[in-house]
């Protein structure tokens, strides 16, 4: 039986990248913080929030996402939405994310039949 | 003033003021959002706000975070290339420490002050080497485009690998160190006759007893010379062979004895320099040059010993 200490260690470090992913490809439909937060966590990729919103500001700043804000509403949020080049880097990334689970596959499979 | 109102100005307080209004709008939105989904999961509005805020964590850190500042001195990009930089910038403050000594000790001053200074000023400029040095690197870390780390030294390619070297064991710095200091305890057997501790009626009072000379102080300047040999054959060698090490040990016990009896006699220090600098017992001086003494030739020897008795690396 894994250690639960070291077993969450590690998956936060396999996982890290999945939240950028993630993001990207659920803000294709805008979004604002604490909906993703919720969306996140309902798509199995929980993340905490002092942890997405950086995030999400940081992303931004790198022009992957927009942002405008929604005043018709009683709680003015801001809202994010995947831009061009950030709907490239997802489906870069993506694919990447693919090849490495095929490729650690691979490695497992000589493993697991013999 | 909320709960939350606290926590949005403890964290803007470490944001740029350009990004308040849209930071502040946002955060606030994010908290009240948070805030209404656990009241409506049944729990207690008070109850709720402190749950939410908590998980957010310290507003320093998530102030940090949200402005992409550093929470560290240097960081991994940089932390090497800081490293190495002092290594080698601490030694030049080797230089004026040295300066200082040998100042010193020619305009006469007595040679326990003039060590001291020299220490003195060698913790001295380190000290400003190792905060200037830091500074710099601190500023580059927050203010350096990322896109620069790699042009500090250069990308690392195999170039920048340690020349190789047979298993030598004693390097060159050591040995240099090494005889550097001896030939300073020579000096300052030497200078006895030329530079001495002044009075304050501005009589030479010799800090060692005169007599030493020339007999004594030959041949403890002799043994120190012997040690010097030593120590480039060792360099020469590139480690220390047992035959090195017997000479080590024998050259040490006859340094080390000659300074005891000589300390044990009171015939080690001149008791006249004593009296102009108020120093009261000779017994006491003469009984911690003979401590410092045994120890120091001790863990020579023995240290000597288990290098040269240490399985060579293959």
């Amino acid at each position: 039986m894994t250690d639960p200490e070291i077993f969450a260690g590690h998956s936060q470090e396999v996982r890290r990248g999945s939240v950028v992913v993630a993001s990207l490809l659920l803000l294709r439909t805008p979004g604002y913080g604490y909906g993703l937060l919720e969306a996140l966590a309902a798509a199995g990729v929980p993340v905490d929030a002092n942890t997405l919103y950086p995030l999400l500001r940081r992303l931004e700043k790198q022009g992957l996402l927009g942002s405008e804000w929604n005043t018709d509403e009683a709680r003015p949020r801001k809202f994010y939405r995947t831009s061009p080049a950030g709907e490239r880097l997802a489906r870069d990334l993506l694919d990447e994310w693919l090849a490495i689970a095929r490729s650690l596959q691979t490695i497992d499979s000589p493993e697991g039949t013999s | 003033m909320t709960l939350t109102d606290r926590y949005v100005s403890a964290t803007l307080r470490r944001v740029p003021a350009d990004q308040h209004p849209d930071l502040e709008q946002e955060l606030r939105a994010s908290v009240a959002d948070a805030v209404e989904a656990k009241v409506e999961g049944g729990t207690d509005p008070a109850r709720a706000e402190t749950d939410v805020l908590n998980d957010l964590g310290d507003p320093d850190r998530l102030a940090a975070d949200l402005a992409g500042r550093p929470l560290h001195l240097i960081g991994p990009a940089y932390y090497l290339d800081w490293l190495r930089l002092l290594k080698v910038l601490l030694w030049i403050s080797l230089i004026p420490g040295a300066v200082v000594l040998t100042v010193d000790l020619v305009d006469g001053d007595a040679v326990g002050s003039a060590i001291w200074s020299g220490i003195w000023t060698t913790a001295s400029v380190a000290l400003q080497i190792a905060f200037w040095t830091t500074l710099v690197f601190v500023a580059l870390e927050r203010y350096g485009s990322p896109r620069d780390k790699g042009d500090l030294t250069g990308p690392w390619t195999v170039d920048r690998l340690p020349a190789e070297r047979p298993a030598r064991e004693a390097s060159l710095v050591d040995t240099v160190v090494s005889v550097g200091l001896l030939v300073l305890v020579a000096a300052v057997l030497l200078l006895q006759n030329v530079a001495t501790y002044r009075a304050p009626d501005g009589t030479a009072v010799p800090v060692l007893q005169p007599d030493l000379w020339p007999v004594w102080t030959g041949v403890l300047v002799a043994l120190v010379a012997i040690e010097i040999v030593l120590t480039i054959l060792v360099y020469a060698r590139g480690r220390w062979t047992v035959g090195l090490a017997v000479a080590n040990t024998v050259v040490g016990a006859l340094f080390a004895g000659a300074v005891v009896w000589l300390a044990s006699a009171d015939r080690l220090v001149n008791p006249a320099f004593l009296d102009v600098t108020g120093g009261d017992s000779l017994a006491w001086l003469s009984n911690g040059i003979i401590a410092a003494t045994v120890v120091i030739a001790g863990w020579d020897v023995v240290s000597v010993w288990v290098k040269a008795l240490r399985v060579p690396r293959a």
